[in-house]
């Protein structure tokens, strides 16, 4: 859409900086020819000469400054209007008032000049002054004119009357109308591409929006039901589960897939999921809280669901320092929920008879440092799954960084970082 | 039990039930010894009452409407909870509800609050009503119907290890911890909360709390 607007604003600075540029030239050359032709009244000297002057001083301004562009046209366009107004009432005055001349002998040879000035109206007058431009521009020019050849029938019967008659009487008030009709289809033109852009990027907005909500919907399963059944599939492999929690298990796995399939029918393309962070707890927060509370909230929903590894603690050592202006964006606050989410449910996974949880929220160092600490076994393979990647990815957008290692006391600390 | 208070409480209760109110007014005025009850019926109202009265003690319902005229709703009282936790951090708070677990939103709030804060189910008896009551006006925390399980801040833990592996009084505590005495006094009376020790309990409270403790995992 901008490129179009640019390319059409483009084209008409230069053809604007063109035809200032010939007009000059032209008004130079008929200056000289005028110079040496026997001129009576030294009135098409003067006119060439400021014709002249004026081009010169607007190309002058349009090299100087492009972004004035409508503003330059219209006063050059206007001066130039009044400079050809008052030459041709001066030689009808003139011619009028004296015996010797005829205005087919002296009226100023600018008539081709005349509807190259009605063109440039259309193309750099908006639209919605164009009517009047039209009609200040050739009224004056026309009526004096037209009444003076009825008046005296014996000009009007010369060629170069009748040509006078037909340009500004029918001519002009032809190409008048041709003009401003050409502008208001263009006017109707441009409306119907800008409404047509309008829906396209619409229409892309919409489609990232459900890519978005697609991904999130992976991560809510990566959090929810694959954690269940990973949970599920490595208590089966110890075989001393009963067949009640088997049960059990596969409801909440049910429960947890019916949940966003819920989710995906409500969310149609719906502005409000935009500002939630969806868990796989099925608990739905606001993520216009602050961020201390959100992290408190996804602590408080995660640590209630069903993990083997969370019936073990005994103590838990929870706080987050409380940031007002956390200037993190709608987008990386859900990513950092369900960071704290996965954090968690690995916790609940492996850390196997860990008594101790610790799940801090601390400002240190212009930093904000969040992490989940547990004094299980420790992390025993190098797991890096679809958790670990995005957890450094997060990290990277956060301009912070990501760790998860084994401690020397025993249990894993897991910390994301970044700059506040 | 006589309680040992001052003359002339300032106590204001926020509830918009009136038969509730009345009773605990009629309860509160015969328990305490000459009390200034304010009673308001909705939270702008028990607000401006805070603001005004300076009170030793709130009462609050969860259960209220936020303006005159609109209905009832937990969300109001929270909400007026979080503000008054915010703005007055020394104020001693009881909060009665039917629906006392819609407290556990605002347990952060709970543990930065330094006042005394105690809560009460409202179909207990009203004796014990009164008791938390005092308790609240005595600085002392109870929370333990909305504590899922034994969940403590890093500086409570601190307190702990200076206290009973290093043998410190609050006073080299609040020193070594670059907090003031009131703060320790504060942390003492959440680690007690947590771990279930109250003003009722005959023994010597530090040596209960440091059996507690040792018996949490808490110490060493």
């Amino acid at each position: 859409m901008l490129s179009i607007q640019k390319v059409y604003q483009d084209s008409r600075f230069n053809l604007a900086i063109l035809s200032v540029a010939i007009t000059s030239i032209s008004a130079l050359i008929a200056h000289i020819v005028h110079w040496f032709q026997d001129d009576p009244f030294a009135l098409h000297r003067i006119g060439s000469f400021s014709t002249f002057l004026i081009s010169v001083i607007a190309f002058i301004a349009l090299y100087k400054k492009p972004s004035q562009l409508r503003l330059i046209m219209f006063f050059y366009l206007v001066l130039v209007r009044v400079l050809m107004v008052l030459s041709s009432l001066i030689s009808i005055y003139m011619v009028d008032n004296s015996d010797q001349f005829t205005i087919s002998e002296n009226y100023p040879p600018f008539t081709a000049f005349s509807f190259i000035w009605v063109t440039f109206v259309v193309v750099y007058i908006p639209f919605e002054y164009l009517f009047w431009v039209l009609i200040l521009g050739c009224v004056p020019m026309s009526v004096p004119l037209l009444w003076y050849l009825l008046d005296h029938p014996q000009e009007l019967q010369t060629g170069r009357g009748i040509d006078l008659f037909l340009s500004y009487g029918i001519a002009t008030v032809t190409y008048a109308l041709l003009g401003h009709f050409y502008t208001r289809l263009q006017v109707n033109f441009q409306n119907l591409l800008q409404d047509r852009i309008t829906n396209y990027t619409q229409l892309i907005e919409a489609q990232d929006i459900r890519q978005e909500a697609i991904a999130n919907l992976f991560t809510q399963l990566h959090n929810g039901a694959l954690q269940t059944l990973a949970v599920l599939s490595k208590d089966l492999k110890c075989q001393d589960i009963s067949l009640e929690t088997i049960e059990s298990r596969l409801e909440l796995l049910n429960q947890q897939i019916r949940s966003l399939v819920d989710l995906e029918k409500n969310s149609e393309v719906d502005s409000l999921s935009i500002t939630k962070l969806r868990l796989a707890a099925g608990v739905n927060l606001n993520l216009d809280l602050p961020l201390h509370t959100l992290a408190y909230e996804v602590y408080r929903a995660t640590l209630v669901r069903n993990f083997p590894c969370f019936s073990s603690l005994k103590i838990k050592v929870r706080s987050f320092d409380e940031i007002e202006n956390d200037r993190l964006s709608l987008d990386l606050k859900r990513e950092i929920g369900f960071w704290l989410e996965e954090a968690l449910c690995n916790v609940g996974k492996h850390a196997e008879g860990a008594t101790q949880l610790q799940v801090r929220g601390r400002i240190q160092n212009g930093e904000y440092c969040l992490s989940v600490q547990d004094n299980g076994p420790g992390i025993c393979s190098d797991r890096s799954g679809q958790g670990t990647q995005q957890s450094y990815l997060l990290a990277q957008k956060l301009q912070g960084e990501f760790k998860r290692e084994n401690l020397p006391q025993g249990g894993v600390n897991c910390e994301l970082r970044w700059p506040i | 039990m006589t309680p040992q208070q001052k003359q002339g409480l300032n106590i204001v209760v926020i509830d918009d039930h009136e038969l509730i109110l009345d009773g605990t007014v009629t309860a509160i005025a015969s328990y305490f010894p000459n009390p200034n009850i304010y009673c308001a019926s909705h939270g702008a109202q028990g607000l401006q009452l805070v603001q005004t009265v300076q009170p030793d003690l709130v009462l609050v319902d969860l259960s209220i409407p936020e303006t005159p005229g609109t209905a009832s709703h937990p969300a109001n009282g929270l909400k007026l909870l979080k503000y008054l936790m915010d703005h007055y951090p020394e104020l001693n708070i009881t909060v009665q509800s039917s629906a006392i677990q819609a407290l556990v939103r605002l347990i952060p709030e709970i543990d930065r609050h330094q006042g005394g804060f105690t809560i009460a189910d409202k179909l207990l008896p009203v004796e014990t009503l009164l008791k938390r009551i005092e308790w609240a006006i005595q600085g002392v925390n109870y929370t333990q119907d909305i504590q899922s399980d034994l969940e403590v801040q890093p500086e409570w833990l601190e307190v702990l290890k200076l206290a009973f592996e290093e043998g410190c009084q609050d006073k080299a505590i609040a020193e070594r911890m670059g907090k003031s005495s009131r703060m320790i006094r504060h942390y003492w009376e959440k680690i007690r909360d947590a771990l279930g020790i109250y003003p009722e309990e005959k023994d010597n409270v530090r040596s209960l709390t440091y059996i507690k403790a040792k018996q949490a995992g808490l110490v060493d």
